[in-house]
């Protein structure tokens, strides 16, 4: 298939969602959820809505959409494949983060108080985060070492995809910055490192080598 | 009439008046929250408005179970401790016991900017 006649539903989500597991999400699958997204949320779903695993694949895939779509969409045209496999990746990503996962403590005086948030909604915290920067799409986080013992030292991992023509250091130090900010602000975790790799640089130079001179 | 669902309805709605408390989600896992709707269906019970759990255990210790979703621009870490003292403050007067009880507070949502409300 050549730049100029890939099919554009192609890239629809829902055609990239195959395989993923429905126990990540409370018994629903991302392919579901994009379903709901685009309806509206309408009619209300009460198993989706009470499930915060859930909520936060939606907040994801919406914010995909809304605000990265543009972007890989443009180079997909002249890479498709490429990025079709990247985008699958991307919304894998987000099914298995979304699930709760680990909890990390936060500590209280009273002894007979358990406090703490679950790793999906950290995870899915960072994800918003580096986002929210605007020049990059966030492909996978990890938090590295044992999150449900206080004070361990924790090493957040992140890729991320950015846009052609940015400072990568410079983007790199913002995620660092946004991430260490939201931590510090919602959990007492030890992070001691936040790496960030640059896995892809989304770019029109691509579109132009397939381009007659 | 049933004094644990009167008592998670109060809970309820005291954890939601909680200032950064965005959603309260149903406690326990997903096959528990189903098992419970499809009980509370059977028996008429409309619990809905019943999401923190409430239970004791063999020597009468009252546990208290609440999962919750954090809005935007509010800690996640002061939201836990605002809703656990809150909790706490209105068992201790209401419901006087000989044990303290057991308060479980989970995070499991935080609405960022960009989140679907």
């Amino acid at each position: 298939m050549t730049s100029d006649n890939v099919d554009p539903t192609s890239l629809d989500p829902e055609r990239l969602l195959d395989g993923l597991d429905p126990s990540d999400l409370d018994g629903h699958t991302i392919e579901e959820l994009g379903d709901y997204l685009d309806s509206g949320r309408q009619p209300r779903n009460a198993s989706i809505e009470n499930s915060a695993g859930s909520r936060i694949a939606l907040d994801s895939l919406a914010r995909l959409r809304r605000e990265s779509w543009a972007m890989l969409e443009e180079e997909s045209v002249a890479d498709p494949d490429r990025d079709r496999i990247w985008m699958q990746n991307v919304i894998a990503n987000i099914s298995r983060e979304s699930k709760a996962g680990r909890d990390i403590p936060i500590s209280h005086p009273h002894p007979a108080t358990t406090l703490k948030i679950t790793e999906g909604s950290v995870r899915g915290l960072i994800r918003a985060a580096g986002d929210g920067t605007g020049g990059a799409i966030i492909g996978k986080v990890a938090l590295d070492g044992d999150v449900t013992l206080p004070r361990e030292p924790i090493t957040v991992s992140v890729t991320a995809s950015v846009n052609y023509g940015q400072n990568l250091a410079a983007l790199a130090r913002l995620l660092r910055e946004v991430i260490a900010d939201e931590l510090s602000t919602h959990t007492e975790l030890n992070v001691t490192a936040i790496d960030v790799a640059i896995q892809d640089v989304h770019t029109k130079s691509t579109a132009t080598t397939k381009d007659p001179l | 009439m049933n004094d644990g669902l009167d008592l998670s309805r109060t809970l309820t709605s005291i954890v939601a008046a909680v200032e950064g408390v965005g959603d309260i989600y149903p406690s326990g896992s997903f096959a528990q929250a189903a098992t419970l709707t499809v009980v509370n269906a059977i028996s008429d019970e409309q619990t809905d408005d019943a999401k923190v759990a409430v239970s004791s255990d063999g020597s009468g210790q009252l546990k208290i179970t609440v999962t919750i979703g954090v809005a935007f621009g509010h800690s996640a870490r002061e939201t836990l401790k605002a809703v656990s003292d809150t909790l706490r403050a209105y068992l201790e007067t209401e419901v006087p016991a000989t044990q303290a009880p057991s308060i479980d507070v989970k995070v499991s949502r935080i609405e960022t900017e960009s989140s679907i409300v």
